[in-house]
């Protein structure tokens, strides 16, 4: 088990190189020059100099890359010139947020999924598995930032039920503030969650041991919720290990929607307001953040199953 | 696909005889198939919708009455009613014509998004298999990279430090978006490499290009084609999702995203500004679905059969 995890840990260096890598020379994509986008037409040679220098790209390739990394270990992600505050405490400070509403988000998929998937599975091909089905195909097109602003528009600005924005504060305004967020994000991955758990529930239902526990004479929704259910537990949580990378990007634009001040939301506003910096610190923490869930579900994954030392 | 003859023999094949090396071939019904099968119901459709959005895009200017961009500050803000099926915006622009014209750019974005990571990554993908060594493994590291970062992080990213627009837009999603079919590819060419038709195909002596062209290709296609199609799905939101939050197409040209991001303001009285807009992605995107979801059922039971 300590070879399988160091193995992976090795496999992971050079795509965290290619991480920084990507990062590091997004800064490059900028069109002209970015301390002049940064200063204005009109700033003088003076500033354009200073402000060069403050970035750093006065120095060759080599040496920015180098002071680049060599900041990373000890967290430091850059400085925003238009929040005026480094990357790392933004970071710092948001990303909790971020991390609550992604995992609130799951739970709701989890929820909502469970029992479609289940009633799918055992009546399968029937008139309801088929409503399900095709319930699911129009999920699988709703665009997050639509359905986000209908239930903004609905539940929060007609009925008042729920608040329009932000994220409140303490766990329970947590809870309360980024509830319609996290069903948006929920819906937006309950169609792919529905669809794989769904499949694997099936196969399970195939084999030879329910069919015992059936012919044991155990009750059917015993067999299904005891027998059933956990066996398709271990594909369905690698599902969600696996859409995490999705969930992110999309909690990106649900933020934005409802103006939740997590790091998705600070991206798109650092891409808007053109904070290069900013923007190149996000995206390597979104980057390492994927590489860590991606490396944390495949060591468990390995760790669980029999067979996880050939994998 | 289709069964391959083990071994081979020097005589030249008379027309009569089944062929000897069966080079499977790419068949239409793998593309259209609503002529059988039990998907034939949703791809039917599937293509039934996105002719009308089609055709309602390509005769935008017989369908309307309105001109999608023409100011009338007298109507700003009308609900649906005989005079504006869909009502119209704060700048009283009829937002049925503008949900008709924008049909237009929102299918050229997801069908040249979804062709130019197509054909990149699956050129791409062929080299790889077809090659190995560094090469694959440049190749396929530069892959993990890319998949290692949120797609949307990614394209969001790119599309802000080049500057908002549509080839920005364009760029970004290429940069990112082949390396799902590249991996796709590559692996089936591993698969497919030592086949014995392939292996037959070399043993004949025919140019590489030759091998690849006639022999590889056809047989690796049909995945990525398949995934193609229900990419098209996400090709729509994403380039909906980039213009919505104000970095892919710029007003006054109408597009989905952006428009209920315009109406997004006024969703709590008006809403109608956000609604049709987004409505129209969500068909678009089902015709989408049910087409691709079809065609991967088919491509599974062509696998199976």
């Amino acid at each position: 088990m300590r070879h399988l995890i160091l193995r992976r840990l090795l496999q992971a260096l050079p795509v965290l190189i290619g991480i920084t890598l990507v990062t590091f020379s997004m800064v490059h994509l900028v069109p002209g020059d970015p301390a002049r986008a940064l200063a204005g037409q009109r700033a003088t040679p003076q500033i354009l100099a200073s402000i060069r220098h403050q970035l750093g790209i006065d120095k060759p390739l080599v040496t920015q890359y180098w002071h680049f990394i060599s900041g990373l270990p000890r967290g430091q992600l850059g400085y925003s010139f238009l929040l005026h505050q480094t990357t790392d405490a933004l970071v710092l400070a948001r990303l909790p947020t971020t991390l609550f509403l992604v995992i609130y988000g799951v739970l709701i998929a989890i929820v909502l999924g469970v029992p479609l998937a289940m009633i799918s599975a055992v009546r399968k091909e029937s008139l309801l598995d088929h409503g399900i089905k095709g319930t699911l195909v129009v999920g699988l097109g709703l665009p997050s930032f639509w359905i986000g602003l209908l239930l903004v528009g609905f539940l929060a600005l007609r009925l008042g039920w729920f608040p329009v924005g932000g994220a409140g504060s303490g766990f329970i305004g947590h809870l309360w503030h980024l509830f319609l967020p996290a069903l948006t994000l929920a819906l937006s991955f309950l169609a792919v969650l529905v669809r794989n758990l769904r499949a694997s529930l099936i196969e399970v239902m195939d084999t030879d041991f329910v069919s015992l526990a059936v012919l044991k004479g155990i009750p059917r929704l015993r067999v299904y919720t005891r027998h059933v259910m956990r066996n398709a537990l271990i594909p369905a949580v690698t599902i969600i290990g696996l859409n995490l990378s999705y969930l992110l990007g999309a909690s990106v634009v649900v933020e934005s929607v409802f103006s939740v001040d997590g790091i998705g939301n600070t991206l798109v506003n650092a891409v808007l307001s053109r904070d290069y910096q900013l923007v190149q610190g996000l995206a390597l923490v979104f980057g390492v953040l994927v590489l860590l869930v991606t490396l944390t579900v495949d060591i468990t994954h390995a760790g669980l199953s029999p067979r996880g030392e050939m994998a | 696909m289709t069964t391959a003859h083990p071994g081979m023999s020097g005589k030249p094949r008379s027309p009569g005889q089944p062929p000897l090396l069966a080079r499977p071939v790419l068949r239409a019904s793998a593309i259209l198939p609503f002529l059988r099968g039990r998907e034939r119901i949703s791809i039917l459709i599937g293509y039934t919708l996105l002719g009308l959005i089609v055709i309602a895009a390509v005769f935008a200017p017989l369908i309307c009455t309105y001109s999608p961009t023409a100011l009338n500050p007298i109507a700003a803000l009308e609900a649906p009613g005989t005079a504006h099926f869909f009502g119209t915006d704060q700048f009283g622009r009829d937002i049925f014509a503008r949900t008709v014209y924008a049909a237009r750019i929102d299918l050229i974005i997801a069908f040249s998004l979804v062709s130019t990571a197509f054909m990149i990554g699956t050129a791409l993908g062929v080299i790889a298999g077809w090659a190995g060594g560094l090469l694959d493994n440049v190749l396929m590291r530069i892959v993990d990279v890319a998949l290692a970062f949120p797609f949307l992080v990614l394209v969001i990213s790119i599309v802000g430090l080049r500057g908002p627009g549509l080839l920005s837009l364009y760029l970004a999603v290429s940069i990112v978006s082949w390396v799902f079919y590249a991996r796709l590819v590559r692996s089936e060419v591993r698969q497919l490499r030592h086949a014995d038709y392939m292996l037959a195909a070399k043993a004949s002596d025919y140019s590489a290009l030759r091998v690849l062209a006639r022999h590889l290709l056809p047989n690796v296609i049909i995945q990525p084609l398949v995934y193609a199609s229900s990419d098209l799905v996400y090709a729509l939101l994403l380039g909906a999702s980039v213009s919505y939050l104000g970095l892919g197409v710029q007003p006054p040209t109408p597009e989905w995203g952006q428009m209920v991001q315009d109406g997004s303001t006024f969703i709590g009285a008006q809403w109608w500004l956000s609604f049709f807009p987004g409505a129209a992605i969500v068909v678009t995107a089902v015709a989408f679905s049910l087409i691709g979801d079809g065609l991967a059922a088919r491509a599974r039971e062509g696998s199976a059969r």
